[in-house]
Protein backbone atom coordinates (compact mmCIF):
# COMPACT_ATOMS: atom_id res chain seq x y z
CA UNK A 1 0.00 0.00 0.00
CA UNK A 2 3.04 2.37 0.75
CA UNK A 3 4.31 1.75 -2.44
CA UNK A 4 1.32 2.62 -4.49
CA UNK A 5 1.00 5.73 -2.41
CA UNK A 6 4.32 7.10 -2.87
CA UNK A 7 3.45 6.07 -6.54
CA UNK A 8 0.96 7.89 -7.02
CA UNK A 9 2.44 11.27 -5.01
CA UNK A 10 4.64 11.51 -8.02
CA UNK A 11 2.18 11.51 -10.51
CA UNK A 12 0.54 14.00 -8.51
CA UNK A 13 3.63 16.36 -8.55
CA UNK A 14 4.20 15.49 -12.46
CA UNK A 15 1.01 16.92 -12.99
CA UNK A 16 1.29 19.75 -10.77
CA UNK A 17 4.76 20.59 -12.79
CA UNK A 18 2.59 20.16 -15.76
CA UNK A 19 -0.09 22.47 -15.06
CA UNK A 20 2.39 24.92 -14.02
CA UNK A 21 1.26 27.75 -11.70
CA UNK A 22 -2.08 26.58 -11.20
CA UNK A 23 -0.83 23.69 -9.26
CA UNK A 24 -2.46 25.38 -6.26
CA UNK A 25 -5.79 24.41 -6.89
CA UNK A 26 -4.93 20.65 -5.76
CA UNK A 27 -4.22 21.86 -2.35
CA UNK A 28 -6.65 20.27 0.03
CA UNK A 29 -5.53 22.46 3.15
CA UNK A 30 -7.26 25.62 1.48
CA UNK A 31 -10.45 24.00 1.44
CA UNK A 32 -10.26 21.33 4.27
CA UNK A 33 -12.25 23.83 6.65
CA UNK A 34 -15.14 23.49 4.16
CA UNK A 35 -15.59 19.83 4.82
CA UNK A 36 -16.13 20.83 8.28
CA UNK A 37 -19.56 22.85 7.35
CA UNK A 38 -21.93 20.79 6.02
CA UNK A 39 -24.25 23.32 6.05
CA UNK A 40 -21.96 25.52 3.81
CA UNK A 41 -22.37 22.57 0.51
CA UNK A 42 -23.46 23.61 -2.03
CA UNK A 43 -25.25 20.02 -3.64
CA UNK A 44 -26.37 17.66 -1.23
CA UNK A 45 -27.75 14.84 -2.05
CA UNK A 46 -29.91 13.04 0.64
CA UNK A 47 -30.65 9.52 0.42
CA UNK A 48 -31.21 9.04 -3.14
CA UNK A 49 -32.69 6.55 -4.89
CA UNK A 50 -33.38 5.59 -8.69
CA UNK A 51 -34.95 2.75 -10.16
CA UNK A 52 -35.22 1.02 -13.44
CA UNK A 53 -38.15 -0.83 -14.73
CA UNK A 54 -37.01 -3.30 -16.96
CA UNK A 55 -40.41 -5.16 -17.18
CA UNK A 56 -43.75 -4.98 -15.45
CA UNK A 57 -42.16 -7.14 -12.55
CA UNK A 58 -38.66 -6.35 -12.53
CA UNK A 59 -37.24 -3.76 -11.22
CA UNK A 60 -33.66 -2.91 -10.35
CA UNK A 61 -32.76 -0.50 -7.71
CA UNK A 62 -29.44 1.09 -9.68
CA UNK A 63 -29.11 3.85 -7.06
CA UNK A 64 -30.03 3.48 -3.08
CA UNK A 65 -29.47 5.62 -0.44
CA UNK A 66 -27.14 7.70 -1.86
CA UNK A 67 -25.76 10.64 0.40
CA UNK A 68 -23.22 13.41 -1.09
CA UNK A 69 -22.18 16.59 -0.50
CA UNK A 70 -20.30 19.03 -2.82
CA UNK A 71 -18.44 22.29 -1.26
CA UNK A 72 -17.84 25.50 -3.19
CA UNK A 73 -14.85 25.54 -5.13
CA UNK A 74 -13.75 22.17 -4.55
CA UNK A 75 -13.04 18.72 -6.88
CA UNK A 76 -15.08 15.99 -5.84
CA UNK A 77 -13.87 12.63 -7.34
CA UNK A 78 -16.74 10.00 -7.79
CA UNK A 79 -15.06 6.70 -8.40
CA UNK A 80 -16.71 3.13 -8.88
CA UNK A 81 -16.51 0.22 -10.75
CA UNK A 82 -18.50 -0.13 -14.34
CA UNK A 83 -22.03 -0.16 -13.92
CA UNK A 84 -22.24 0.86 -9.83
CA UNK A 85 -24.69 3.68 -11.04
CA UNK A 86 -22.00 6.68 -11.41
CA UNK A 87 -23.66 7.93 -14.41
CA UNK A 88 -26.97 7.23 -13.63
CA UNK A 89 -26.17 9.64 -10.36
CA UNK A 90 -24.58 11.75 -12.66
CA UNK A 91 -27.54 12.56 -14.29
CA UNK A 92 -29.92 12.10 -11.65
CA UNK A 93 -28.46 15.21 -10.38
CA UNK A 94 -29.70 17.39 -13.65
CA UNK A 95 -33.59 15.35 -13.27
CA UNK A 96 -32.30 14.24 -16.88
CA UNK A 97 -33.43 10.22 -16.18
CA UNK A 98 -36.15 9.30 -18.35
CA UNK A 99 -38.63 6.12 -18.17
CA UNK A 100 -37.55 3.23 -17.55
CA UNK A 101 -35.28 4.48 -15.27
CA UNK A 102 -37.32 6.93 -11.87
CA UNK A 103 -36.24 8.59 -9.20
CA UNK A 104 -38.02 6.82 -6.33
CA UNK A 105 -36.74 8.24 -3.44
CA UNK A 106 -34.67 11.23 -2.05
CA UNK A 107 -34.01 14.49 -2.20
CA UNK A 108 -30.77 16.58 -3.76
CA UNK A 109 -30.82 20.57 -2.81
CA UNK A 110 -28.75 22.88 -4.94
CA UNK A 111 -28.25 25.95 -2.58
CA UNK A 112 -31.13 24.78 -0.40
CA UNK A 113 -33.54 24.33 -3.35
CA UNK A 114 -34.83 20.56 -4.03
CA UNK A 115 -33.96 20.40 -7.69
CA UNK A 116 -36.21 16.71 -7.89
CA UNK A 117 -39.18 18.70 -6.87
CA UNK A 118 -39.19 21.89 -8.42
CA UNK A 119 -40.75 23.17 -11.62
CA UNK A 120 -39.23 22.32 -14.80
CA UNK A 121 -39.14 26.50 -15.37
CA UNK A 122 -36.68 26.61 -12.69
CA UNK A 123 -35.08 23.54 -13.16
CA UNK A 124 -34.01 24.82 -16.94
CA UNK A 125 -32.62 28.28 -15.19
CA UNK A 126 -30.44 26.58 -12.72
CA UNK A 127 -29.22 24.01 -15.95
CA UNK A 128 -26.28 25.23 -16.88
CA UNK A 129 -26.42 28.60 -15.69
CA UNK A 130 -25.85 27.02 -12.30
CA UNK A 131 -24.67 23.41 -13.10
CA UNK A 132 -23.10 22.35 -16.07
CA UNK A 133 -22.27 18.99 -17.30
CA UNK A 134 -19.30 17.25 -19.50
CA UNK A 135 -20.39 14.06 -20.81
CA UNK A 136 -18.82 11.06 -21.29
CA UNK A 137 -18.74 10.84 -25.27
CA UNK A 138 -18.22 14.17 -26.44
CA UNK A 139 -18.62 13.14 -30.13
CA UNK A 140 -21.96 11.85 -29.00
CA UNK A 141 -22.68 15.19 -27.24
CA UNK A 142 -22.74 17.47 -29.56
CA UNK A 143 -25.60 17.76 -32.36
CA UNK A 144 -23.95 16.32 -35.46
CA UNK A 145 -26.43 18.08 -38.44
CA UNK A 146 -25.32 21.46 -36.54
CA UNK A 147 -22.24 23.97 -36.51
CA UNK A 148 -20.12 23.30 -33.64
CA UNK A 149 -20.20 27.07 -33.13
CA UNK A 150 -23.74 28.17 -33.60
CA UNK A 151 -25.10 25.38 -31.26
CA UNK A 152 -23.36 27.65 -28.65
CA UNK A 153 -24.46 30.65 -30.01
CA UNK A 154 -28.12 29.52 -29.89
CA UNK A 155 -28.37 28.80 -26.33
CA UNK A 156 -26.39 31.83 -25.67
CA UNK A 157 -28.83 34.00 -27.51
CA UNK A 158 -31.23 31.89 -26.18
CA UNK A 159 -30.31 32.06 -22.50
CA UNK A 160 -28.50 35.22 -21.92
CA UNK A 161 -30.39 37.60 -24.71
CA UNK A 162 -27.13 38.20 -26.54
CA UNK A 163 -27.51 39.86 -30.15
CA UNK A 164 -25.89 37.64 -33.00
CA UNK A 165 -22.46 39.22 -33.16
CA UNK A 166 -21.79 39.26 -29.05
CA UNK A 167 -22.88 35.83 -28.92
CA UNK A 168 -20.61 34.60 -31.82
CA UNK A 169 -17.60 36.90 -30.21
CA UNK A 170 -18.60 35.17 -27.05
CA UNK A 171 -18.14 31.67 -28.07
CA UNK A 172 -14.95 32.71 -29.56
CA UNK A 173 -13.43 33.67 -26.70
CA UNK A 174 -14.26 30.48 -25.10
CA UNK A 175 -13.20 28.37 -27.36
CA UNK A 176 -9.78 30.42 -27.10
CA UNK A 177 -10.24 30.01 -23.19
CA UNK A 178 -10.79 26.12 -23.40
CA UNK A 179 -7.91 25.48 -25.62
CA UNK A 180 -8.90 25.00 -28.85
CA UNK A 181 -6.60 25.66 -31.67
CA UNK A 182 -7.77 27.81 -34.38
CA UNK A 183 -10.76 28.83 -32.85
CA UNK A 184 -12.37 30.40 -35.72
CA UNK A 185 -12.43 27.36 -37.67
CA UNK A 186 -13.70 25.24 -35.17
CA UNK A 187 -16.61 27.45 -35.13
CA UNK A 188 -18.05 27.16 -38.39
CA UNK A 189 -17.37 23.39 -38.46
CA UNK A 190 -19.37 20.20 -38.22
CA UNK A 191 -18.51 17.98 -35.40
CA UNK A 192 -17.40 15.01 -37.67
CA UNK A 193 -14.52 17.42 -38.91
CA UNK A 194 -12.92 17.72 -35.66
CA UNK A 195 -11.72 15.30 -33.33
CA UNK A 196 -12.11 14.09 -30.46
CA UNK A 197 -10.11 16.18 -28.58
CA UNK A 198 -11.28 19.24 -29.86
CA UNK A 199 -15.12 17.77 -29.32
CA UNK A 200 -14.15 17.59 -25.41
CA UNK A 201 -12.56 20.93 -25.86
CA UNK A 202 -15.66 22.17 -27.22
CA UNK A 203 -17.73 20.84 -24.92
CA UNK A 204 -15.65 22.50 -21.83
CA UNK A 205 -16.26 25.99 -23.48
CA UNK A 206 -20.04 24.87 -23.75
CA UNK A 207 -20.35 23.91 -19.95
CA UNK A 208 -17.81 26.98 -18.36
CA UNK A 209 -20.17 29.42 -21.03
CA UNK A 210 -22.09 30.87 -18.03
CA UNK A 211 -20.02 30.27 -15.45
CA UNK A 212 -21.61 27.72 -13.37
CA UNK A 213 -21.17 27.13 -9.89
CA UNK A 214 -21.00 23.45 -10.30
CA UNK A 215 -19.13 21.43 -13.26
CA UNK A 216 -20.18 17.57 -13.39
CA UNK A 217 -17.68 15.91 -15.50
CA UNK A 218 -18.81 12.59 -16.76
CA UNK A 219 -15.31 10.39 -16.87
CA UNK A 220 -14.80 13.10 -19.62
CA UNK A 221 -11.54 11.60 -20.35
CA UNK A 222 -12.72 8.43 -20.99
CA UNK A 223 -12.80 8.41 -25.05
CA UNK A 224 -9.23 10.02 -24.93
CA UNK A 225 -5.57 9.07 -25.54
CA UNK A 226 -3.49 9.71 -23.03
CA UNK A 227 -2.21 12.93 -24.56
CA UNK A 228 -5.46 14.50 -24.73
CA UNK A 229 -6.22 13.42 -21.29
CA UNK A 230 -3.91 15.07 -19.62
CA UNK A 231 -4.68 18.38 -21.99
CA UNK A 232 -8.60 17.90 -21.25
CA UNK A 233 -7.68 17.86 -18.14
CA UNK A 234 -5.09 20.63 -17.19
CA UNK A 235 -7.72 23.11 -18.87
CA UNK A 236 -10.35 21.96 -16.44
CA UNK A 237 -8.46 22.45 -13.99
CA UNK A 238 -7.08 25.56 -14.95
CA UNK A 239 -10.75 26.92 -15.87
CA UNK A 240 -12.09 25.32 -12.51
CA UNK A 241 -9.15 27.74 -10.78
CA UNK A 242 -10.46 30.56 -13.07
CA UNK A 243 -13.81 30.78 -12.69
CA UNK A 244 -13.94 29.19 -9.06
CA UNK A 245 -15.81 26.78 -9.90
CA UNK A 246 -16.85 22.73 -7.88
CA UNK A 247 -16.16 19.95 -9.73
CA UNK A 248 -17.84 16.27 -9.40
CA UNK A 249 -15.20 14.51 -11.71
CA UNK A 250 -16.76 10.72 -12.02
CA UNK A 251 -14.24 8.50 -13.10
CA UNK A 252 -13.06 4.87 -12.71
CA UNK A 253 -9.16 5.45 -13.20
CA UNK A 254 -7.68 6.37 -9.68
CA UNK A 255 -4.50 7.83 -10.76
CA UNK A 256 -6.21 10.82 -12.75
CA UNK A 257 -7.79 11.45 -9.52
CA UNK A 258 -5.04 11.51 -7.16
CA UNK A 259 -3.45 14.05 -8.84
CA UNK A 260 -6.12 16.58 -8.18
CA UNK A 261 -9.22 15.97 -6.40
CA UNK A 262 -9.83 17.38 -2.91
CA UNK A 263 -12.29 14.58 -2.23
CA UNK A 264 -12.65 11.30 -3.44
CA UNK A 265 -15.97 9.01 -2.88
CA UNK A 266 -16.04 5.48 -3.49
CA UNK A 267 -19.08 4.05 -4.76
CA UNK A 268 -19.96 0.27 -4.73
CA UNK A 269 -23.16 -0.95 -6.07
CA UNK A 270 -25.43 2.48 -6.25
CA UNK A 271 -24.15 3.41 -2.19
CA UNK A 272 -20.87 5.43 -1.42
CA UNK A 273 -19.04 3.43 1.00
CA UNK A 274 -16.43 5.64 1.44
CA UNK A 275 -15.52 9.54 1.28
CA UNK A 276 -12.64 11.54 2.34
CA UNK A 277 -9.85 14.02 1.56
CA UNK A 278 -7.80 12.21 -1.03
CA UNK A 279 -4.70 12.02 1.08
CA UNK A 280 -6.42 9.95 3.70
CA UNK A 281 -7.94 7.66 1.47
CA UNK A 282 -4.89 6.90 -0.62
CA UNK A 283 -2.84 6.53 2.59
CA UNK A 284 -5.30 5.06 5.27
CA UNK A 285 -8.82 2.99 2.91
CA UNK A 286 -10.96 1.99 5.26
CA UNK A 287 -13.57 0.05 3.38
CA UNK A 288 -12.43 -2.58 1.77
CA UNK A 289 -13.96 -2.19 -1.64
CA UNK A 290 -11.28 0.87 -1.87
CA UNK A 291 -8.66 -0.85 -1.11
CA UNK A 292 -9.78 -3.55 -3.70
CA UNK A 293 -9.81 -0.47 -5.85
CA UNK A 294 -6.42 0.62 -4.92
CA UNK A 295 -4.87 -2.13 -5.44
CA UNK A 296 -6.10 -2.83 -8.64
CA UNK A 297 -4.77 0.37 -9.71
CA UNK A 298 -1.33 -0.40 -7.85
CA UNK A 299 -1.58 -4.00 -10.31
CA UNK A 300 -2.73 -1.99 -14.11
CA UNK A 301 0.24 0.77 -12.91
CA UNK B 1 -20.78 33.48 -45.17
CA UNK B 2 -18.11 31.61 -48.07
CA UNK B 3 -16.96 28.96 -45.42
CA UNK B 4 -20.75 27.86 -44.48
CA UNK B 5 -21.43 27.76 -48.14
CA UNK B 6 -18.17 25.56 -48.40
CA UNK B 7 -18.77 23.44 -45.96
CA UNK B 8 -22.80 23.19 -47.07
CA UNK B 9 -21.82 22.09 -50.33
CA UNK B 10 -19.27 19.50 -49.39
CA UNK B 11 -22.18 17.43 -47.40
CA UNK B 12 -24.59 17.96 -50.10
CA UNK B 13 -21.54 16.78 -52.73
CA UNK B 14 -21.25 13.98 -51.28
CA UNK B 15 -24.73 12.58 -50.84
CA UNK B 16 -24.93 13.53 -54.52
CA UNK B 17 -22.09 12.01 -55.14
CA UNK B 18 -23.35 8.36 -53.85
CA UNK B 19 -26.77 8.81 -55.32
CA UNK B 20 -25.50 9.43 -58.78
CA UNK B 21 -23.62 6.17 -58.43
CA UNK B 22 -27.04 4.15 -58.31
CA UNK B 23 -28.16 4.05 -61.51
CA UNK B 24 -32.07 2.92 -61.06
CA UNK B 25 -32.33 5.97 -58.55
CA UNK B 26 -30.81 7.81 -61.28
CA UNK B 27 -33.58 6.55 -64.25
CA UNK B 28 -36.01 7.26 -61.60
CA UNK B 29 -34.94 11.04 -60.78
CA UNK B 30 -34.84 11.70 -64.22
CA UNK B 31 -38.42 10.77 -65.04
CA UNK B 32 -39.49 12.60 -61.89
CA UNK B 33 -38.25 15.63 -63.15
CA UNK B 34 -39.04 15.51 -66.83
CA UNK B 35 -42.45 14.56 -65.75
CA UNK B 36 -42.65 17.79 -63.85
CA UNK B 37 -41.43 19.39 -66.40
CA UNK B 38 -43.89 18.24 -68.89
CA UNK B 39 -46.59 19.17 -66.55
CA UNK B 40 -45.23 22.38 -66.06
CA UNK B 41 -45.18 23.52 -69.90
CA UNK B 42 -47.54 21.20 -70.45
CA UNK B 43 -50.01 24.43 -72.31
CA UNK B 44 -47.10 24.55 -74.71
CA UNK B 45 -46.36 20.94 -74.97
CA UNK B 46 -49.14 19.63 -75.69
CA UNK B 47 -49.84 19.04 -79.36
CA UNK B 48 -53.63 19.77 -79.12
CA UNK B 49 -56.27 21.00 -76.86
CA UNK B 50 -56.94 18.33 -74.50
CA UNK B 51 -60.54 19.76 -74.14
CA UNK B 52 -61.51 19.93 -77.77
CA UNK B 53 -64.02 17.47 -78.59
CA UNK B 54 -63.95 16.42 -82.30
CA UNK B 55 -66.55 13.95 -83.08
CA UNK B 56 -65.34 12.91 -86.80
CA UNK B 57 -61.31 11.34 -84.88
CA UNK B 58 -63.38 9.47 -82.32
CA UNK B 59 -61.32 6.14 -81.00
CA UNK B 60 -58.36 6.97 -83.41
CA UNK B 61 -55.84 4.15 -82.51
CA UNK B 62 -52.14 5.58 -82.16
CA UNK B 63 -50.91 6.97 -84.89
CA UNK B 64 -48.26 9.86 -86.13
CA UNK B 65 -50.80 12.40 -85.95
CA UNK B 66 -52.50 11.64 -82.62
CA UNK B 67 -49.01 9.37 -80.65
CA UNK B 68 -51.32 7.91 -77.89
CA UNK B 69 -54.86 7.78 -79.95
CA UNK B 70 -57.91 9.67 -79.48
CA UNK B 71 -61.03 8.68 -76.82
CA UNK B 72 -64.53 8.51 -77.48
CA UNK B 73 -64.68 12.13 -77.99
CA UNK B 74 -62.51 12.43 -80.19
CA UNK B 75 -59.66 14.43 -77.15
CA UNK B 76 -55.84 13.76 -77.76
CA UNK B 77 -55.20 11.49 -75.30
CA UNK B 78 -51.18 12.49 -75.15
CA UNK B 79 -52.17 16.38 -74.69
CA UNK B 80 -54.63 15.19 -71.92
CA UNK B 81 -52.21 13.25 -70.04
CA UNK B 82 -49.60 15.84 -70.18
CA UNK B 83 -52.66 18.22 -68.57
CA UNK B 84 -53.28 15.34 -66.33
CA UNK B 85 -50.15 15.10 -65.02
CA UNK B 86 -50.25 18.52 -63.36
CA UNK B 87 -53.07 17.50 -61.48
CA UNK B 88 -52.13 14.01 -60.70
CA UNK B 89 -48.68 15.45 -59.49
CA UNK B 90 -49.42 18.76 -57.70
CA UNK B 91 -52.36 16.65 -55.65
CA UNK B 92 -49.46 13.78 -54.73
CA UNK B 93 -47.21 16.17 -54.27
CA UNK B 94 -50.12 18.67 -51.81
CA UNK B 95 -51.29 15.11 -50.12
CA UNK B 96 -47.81 13.95 -49.07
CA UNK B 97 -47.03 17.44 -47.45
CA UNK B 98 -50.22 17.54 -45.43
CA UNK B 99 -49.47 13.88 -44.59
CA UNK B 100 -45.84 14.47 -43.39
CA UNK B 101 -46.54 17.54 -41.59
CA UNK B 102 -49.45 16.26 -38.97
CA UNK B 103 -47.13 12.85 -39.04
CA UNK B 104 -44.22 14.35 -37.90
CA UNK B 105 -45.87 16.98 -35.11
CA UNK B 106 -47.48 14.16 -33.82
CA UNK B 107 -45.49 11.82 -34.17
CA UNK B 108 -42.47 13.71 -32.56
CA UNK B 109 -45.07 14.89 -29.91
CA UNK B 110 -45.63 11.33 -28.78
CA UNK B 111 -42.29 10.26 -29.22
CA UNK B 112 -40.58 13.34 -26.95
CA UNK B 113 -43.32 13.37 -24.38
CA UNK B 114 -44.19 9.95 -23.91
CA UNK B 115 -46.93 8.52 -20.81
CA UNK B 116 -50.52 9.26 -21.72
CA UNK B 117 -50.36 11.50 -24.60
CA UNK B 118 -48.08 9.14 -26.45
CA UNK B 119 -51.10 6.46 -25.72
CA UNK B 120 -53.32 8.10 -26.58
CA UNK B 121 -51.61 9.41 -30.30
CA UNK B 122 -50.30 6.12 -31.07
CA UNK B 123 -53.97 4.33 -30.29
CA UNK B 124 -55.31 7.17 -32.27
CA UNK B 125 -53.10 6.08 -35.09
CA UNK B 126 -53.60 2.57 -35.03
CA UNK B 127 -57.72 3.19 -34.81
CA UNK B 128 -57.19 5.10 -38.14
CA UNK B 129 -54.98 2.23 -39.31
CA UNK B 130 -57.71 0.01 -38.63
CA UNK B 131 -60.17 1.73 -41.26
CA UNK B 132 -59.87 0.92 -44.79
CA UNK B 133 -58.98 4.30 -46.10
CA UNK B 134 -61.12 4.44 -49.22
CA UNK B 135 -64.28 3.95 -47.32
CA UNK B 136 -62.89 7.19 -45.52
CA UNK B 137 -62.06 8.80 -48.37
CA UNK B 138 -65.23 8.17 -50.13
CA UNK B 139 -66.91 9.59 -46.90
CA UNK B 140 -65.03 12.19 -47.30
CA UNK B 141 -65.33 13.30 -50.89
CA UNK B 142 -69.10 12.30 -50.60
CA UNK B 143 -69.46 15.16 -47.47
CA UNK B 144 -67.61 17.55 -48.89
CA UNK B 145 -67.55 17.41 -52.23
CA UNK B 146 -64.55 16.97 -54.68
CA UNK B 147 -62.68 19.87 -55.21
CA UNK B 148 -58.71 19.96 -55.10
CA UNK B 149 -58.53 21.45 -51.99
CA UNK B 150 -60.46 19.06 -49.94
CA UNK B 151 -59.43 16.12 -51.80
CA UNK B 152 -56.14 17.14 -50.21
CA UNK B 153 -57.27 17.60 -47.35
CA UNK B 154 -58.90 14.54 -46.96
CA UNK B 155 -56.19 12.51 -48.18
CA UNK B 156 -54.04 14.41 -46.31
CA UNK B 157 -55.82 13.10 -42.89
CA UNK B 158 -55.78 9.74 -44.04
CA UNK B 159 -52.31 9.09 -44.82
CA UNK B 160 -49.91 10.33 -42.21
CA UNK B 161 -50.22 7.67 -39.78
CA UNK B 162 -47.22 5.58 -41.01
CA UNK B 163 -45.37 8.82 -40.78
CA UNK B 164 -46.39 9.61 -37.30
CA UNK B 165 -45.02 5.85 -36.41
CA UNK B 166 -42.02 6.45 -38.17
CA UNK B 167 -41.37 10.09 -36.48
CA UNK B 168 -41.87 8.69 -32.89
CA UNK B 169 -39.50 5.34 -33.85
CA UNK B 170 -36.97 7.77 -34.68
CA UNK B 171 -37.24 10.15 -32.25
CA UNK B 172 -37.20 7.69 -29.41
CA UNK B 173 -33.78 6.33 -30.30
CA UNK B 174 -32.51 9.97 -30.69
CA UNK B 175 -33.73 10.71 -27.48
CA UNK B 176 -31.60 8.69 -25.72
CA UNK B 177 -28.54 10.26 -27.73
CA UNK B 178 -26.18 12.16 -25.71
CA UNK B 179 -26.61 15.30 -27.60
CA UNK B 180 -30.31 15.73 -26.73
CA UNK B 181 -29.26 15.11 -22.84
CA UNK B 182 -26.88 18.01 -23.55
CA UNK B 183 -29.36 20.22 -25.47
CA UNK B 184 -31.07 19.06 -21.74
CA UNK B 185 -28.61 20.06 -19.59
CA UNK B 186 -27.98 23.57 -21.39
CA UNK B 187 -31.57 24.51 -20.13
CA UNK B 188 -33.10 24.41 -23.49
CA UNK B 189 -37.41 24.42 -23.72
CA UNK B 190 -38.80 20.91 -24.99
CA UNK B 191 -39.99 22.48 -28.07
CA UNK B 192 -37.14 23.68 -28.90
CA UNK B 193 -35.36 20.74 -28.60
CA UNK B 194 -38.12 18.59 -30.65
CA UNK B 195 -37.58 21.72 -33.58
CA UNK B 196 -34.07 22.21 -33.38
CA UNK B 197 -32.85 18.90 -32.21
CA UNK B 198 -34.76 15.86 -32.57
CA UNK B 199 -36.64 16.69 -35.76
CA UNK B 200 -33.54 17.87 -37.93
CA UNK B 201 -31.98 14.80 -37.40
CA UNK B 202 -34.74 12.53 -38.02
CA UNK B 203 -34.90 14.01 -41.91
CA UNK B 204 -33.51 11.27 -43.86
CA UNK B 205 -35.41 8.81 -43.21
CA UNK B 206 -38.40 10.97 -43.18
CA UNK B 207 -37.47 12.26 -47.31
CA UNK B 208 -37.23 7.93 -47.50
CA UNK B 209 -40.55 8.43 -46.69
CA UNK B 210 -41.72 11.49 -48.65
CA UNK B 211 -40.94 9.56 -51.89
CA UNK B 212 -42.63 6.68 -50.97
CA UNK B 213 -46.14 8.50 -49.70
CA UNK B 214 -45.61 10.49 -52.84
CA UNK B 215 -46.48 6.78 -55.11
CA UNK B 216 -48.88 6.35 -52.71
CA UNK B 217 -50.47 9.47 -53.01
CA UNK B 218 -50.62 9.21 -56.61
CA UNK B 219 -51.47 6.24 -57.03
CA UNK B 220 -54.27 6.86 -54.40
CA UNK B 221 -55.44 9.84 -56.35
CA UNK B 222 -55.71 7.84 -59.57
CA UNK B 223 -58.02 5.00 -57.78
CA UNK B 224 -60.24 7.57 -56.45
CA UNK B 225 -60.51 9.24 -60.14
CA UNK B 226 -61.17 6.09 -61.44
CA UNK B 227 -64.20 5.50 -58.67
CA UNK B 228 -65.00 9.12 -60.24
CA UNK B 229 -64.49 10.35 -57.16
CA UNK B 230 -61.52 12.86 -57.78
CA UNK B 231 -61.44 15.36 -59.80
CA UNK B 232 -64.72 16.24 -61.60
CA UNK B 233 -64.54 16.83 -65.53
CA UNK B 234 -63.86 18.74 -66.87
CA UNK B 235 -60.82 19.03 -64.97
CA UNK B 236 -58.22 16.29 -65.74
CA UNK B 237 -56.25 13.91 -64.20
CA UNK B 238 -54.76 10.05 -64.72
CA UNK B 239 -57.25 8.11 -63.27
CA UNK B 240 -60.19 10.54 -64.68
CA UNK B 241 -58.53 9.11 -68.42
CA UNK B 242 -58.56 5.20 -67.34
CA UNK B 243 -62.11 5.99 -65.78
CA UNK B 244 -63.11 7.44 -69.41
CA UNK B 245 -61.73 4.16 -71.01
CA UNK B 246 -62.66 1.83 -68.92
CA UNK B 247 -65.85 0.69 -70.67
CA UNK B 248 -64.65 1.08 -73.80
CA UNK B 249 -61.45 -0.83 -72.99
CA UNK B 250 -62.16 -4.18 -75.44
CA UNK B 251 -62.43 -1.28 -78.43
CA UNK B 252 -60.01 0.92 -77.70
CA UNK B 253 -57.08 -0.03 -75.68
CA UNK B 254 -55.19 2.86 -75.62
CA UNK B 255 -57.29 5.54 -73.71
CA UNK B 256 -56.35 3.07 -70.35
CA UNK B 257 -53.39 2.14 -71.45
CA UNK B 258 -51.46 5.05 -71.75
CA UNK B 259 -52.34 7.07 -68.39
CA UNK B 260 -51.74 3.28 -66.55
CA UNK B 261 -48.17 3.06 -67.85
CA UNK B 262 -47.79 6.47 -66.91
CA UNK B 263 -49.44 6.13 -63.06
CA UNK B 264 -46.82 2.93 -62.69
CA UNK B 265 -43.87 5.03 -64.41
CA UNK B 266 -44.05 7.37 -61.79
CA UNK B 267 -44.67 5.18 -58.91
CA UNK B 268 -41.86 3.52 -60.11
CA UNK B 269 -39.46 5.88 -60.90
CA UNK B 270 -40.68 7.16 -57.17
CA UNK B 271 -39.87 3.94 -55.34
CA UNK B 272 -36.46 3.60 -57.30
CA UNK B 273 -35.52 7.57 -56.59
CA UNK B 274 -36.31 6.70 -52.46
CA UNK B 275 -34.42 3.47 -52.89
CA UNK B 276 -31.76 5.33 -53.88
CA UNK B 277 -31.93 8.52 -50.94
CA UNK B 278 -32.15 5.75 -48.44
CA UNK B 279 -29.06 4.34 -49.35
CA UNK B 280 -27.19 7.96 -49.87
CA UNK B 281 -28.61 10.10 -47.25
Amino acid sequence: MQSICSLIKLHQKKAFISVGRFSSVGDPKNLQIFFLMPDRALLKIDNLEVRFYAEEQLENSVVHEFNLEIFPGETLALIGESGCGKTTVARAILRLIDWPGKMTNGEIFYRGENLLAMPEQRLRQIRWKEIAMIFQEPAAALNPLRRVGPQITEVLRHHLGLDKKAAAEKTLHLFESAGLPDASRCFGAYPHELSSGMHQRAMIAMAIACRPALIIADEPTAALDAHHQNEALACLQRLQHEYKMSLLFITHDFGLVATWAHRVAIMQQGKIVEAEITEQILSQPKHPHTKKLLEAAQRFQ
Amino acid sequence: MHERFVFYSVRMSKIWHRFKRQKLACVGFVLIVSWTLLGFFASILAPHDPFEQVPNRRYQAPNPHHLCGTDQFGRDILSRLLVGSRVSLSLGLAVTAVALLIGSTLGAVAGNFGGALDAVIMRGVDLLLSFPVIYLLVTGVAFFGANWAILVLVMGLTSWMDVARLVRAEILSLKERDFIKAAQVLGLSQSRIVFRHLLPNALSPLIVLFALRLADAILLESSLSFLGLGVQPPAVSWGSIIRDGRDVLARAWWIVTFPGLAIVLTAMALNWMAEGLRKSL
